[in-house]
């Protein structure tokens, strides 16, 4: 029986548009300004997909039986559970400002 | 984002915990063969492992590379702890292995969960 | 480094003290039973205990056998005795039964010790998950 990959399915896919959105929203508040600010942020999304990744493959390979470390498994939960929150709420600052600035006058 | 890359107490932990697994499992194979004639009793060293990764003045990257690329090793003792004709095992001295031992499961499992719930209220209060 | 391997290696180690206690509830029973099945006397019983290479090298203990205890029978000078010899001797079970009480405090002793083991283990894996709750 084939596990599906983490990128296939999960977490990680699950999430995928939103880190998108957020891609997006950064390059839009970026345009024109210094490229380390987006740069930073590209390269924490890679991150984040990669923690989602990693709590994805630990639980299918725990819930296969193929895994008995419950602790690796929790941990990695918790921590993508902390990735994905601060993802979130960034995500949410980056649209109110995005917001803003669509509002000022040209 | 990952907010936990750079915190070096939260690995510390989490191998500690690894560490702290590994010898309640050591210390149960020894209640397991507290009568097998001739065993010997197992340990896990790993404190003097991870206080060595704290010891040098190292970058914090180094230490966190260090910490997390740490390895534990079952070890057995060389001595046979000598009960007639049965095993190497003191039961009392094991039985008070396994109570301090999860004791410090529960302490690190604590201290993690708590270091877990600051995050979330600094980032639902902190207004991220 | 499972915490299930840890609940294996203490469950082998409360069924083979379990083990080693039948067998000496056999033995005390058996203390004074000049004839079994098959016509010789009962004699007493030891459990040979060894402990186990698991997955990843801690699989607990196991019983690889039950053997007879060759040491010599006990004989007494009953010539009345349905299973007394041509000398008037009867062969009594080599069993002490003070020695079996002390095996018998010992297995039960190393028997509660692996069930604290078990409890810890569960206790410690049921902790991690509370992590989970929000």
């Amino acid at each position: 029986m084939k596990l599906p990959s983490a990128q296939e399915s999960g977490l990680r896919a699950e999430f995928s548009a939103h880190l998108e959105h957020i891609r997006t929203l950064a390059g839009e508040v970026d345009a024109g300004g210094g490229s380390e600010f987006k740069d930073v942020l590209l390269k924490s999304l890679t991150d984040v997909e990669g923690i989602l990744g990693e709590a994805d493959r630990l639980t299918n390979e725990y819930a296969a039986g193929r895994l008995d470390d419950i602790n690796a498994v929790v941990l990695a939960v918790e921590r993508a559970d902390l990735a994905l929150t601060f993802a979130l709420k960034l995500r949410n600052k980056l649209l109110e400002a995005y917001q803003e600035i669509s509002r000022m006058p040209v | 984002m990952d907010i936990l890359a750079k915190d070096i107490t939260f690995s510390l932990l989490a191998k500690s915990l690894e560490g702290l697994a590994l010898r309640q499992q050591a210390v149960a194979q020894n209640l397991a063969n507290v009568n097998t004639p001739g065993y010997r009793r197992k340990d896990v060293l790993f404190e003097d492992v991870l206080q060595a990764a704290l010891a040098e003045p190292k970058s914090r990257e180094e230490t966190m590379r260090t910490i997390q690329s740490t390895r534990f090793e079952v070890v057995q003792e060389s001595a046979l702890y000598f009960r007639n004709d049965r095993g190497g095992v003191d039961l009392d001295r094991e039985a008070a292995e396994l109570a301090k031992t999860t004791l410090r499961i529960n302490a690190v499992l604590n201290l993690l969960g708590k270091r877990i719930a600051l995050y979330k209220q600094a980032m639902n209060e902190g207004g991220v | 480094m499972g915490l299930l391997g840890t609940l294996n290696i203490a469950a082998s180690g409360m069924t083979a003290e379990r083990m080693w206690m039948d067998t000496i509830s056999s033995n005390i029973a058996n203390a004074n039973t000049t004839s079994t099945a098959d016509g010789t006397p009962f004699r007493r019983q030891l459990v040979v205990l060894a402990e186990r290479a698991g997955a990843g090298g801690m699989g607990g203990v196991h019983v690889s056998g039950v053997v007879d205890d060759m040491s010599e029978l006990r004989r007494v000078y009953e010539p009345s005795h349905p299973d007394a010899d041509a000398d008037g001797y009867v062969a009594y079970p080599n069993v002490n039964v003070v020695t079996e009480m002390v095996d018998l405090i010992a297995a039960s002793r190393a028997y509660e010790a692996n069930v604290t083991a078990f409890e810890a283990a569960k206790a410690a894996y049921m902790r991690t998950l509370s992590l989970l709750q929000v």
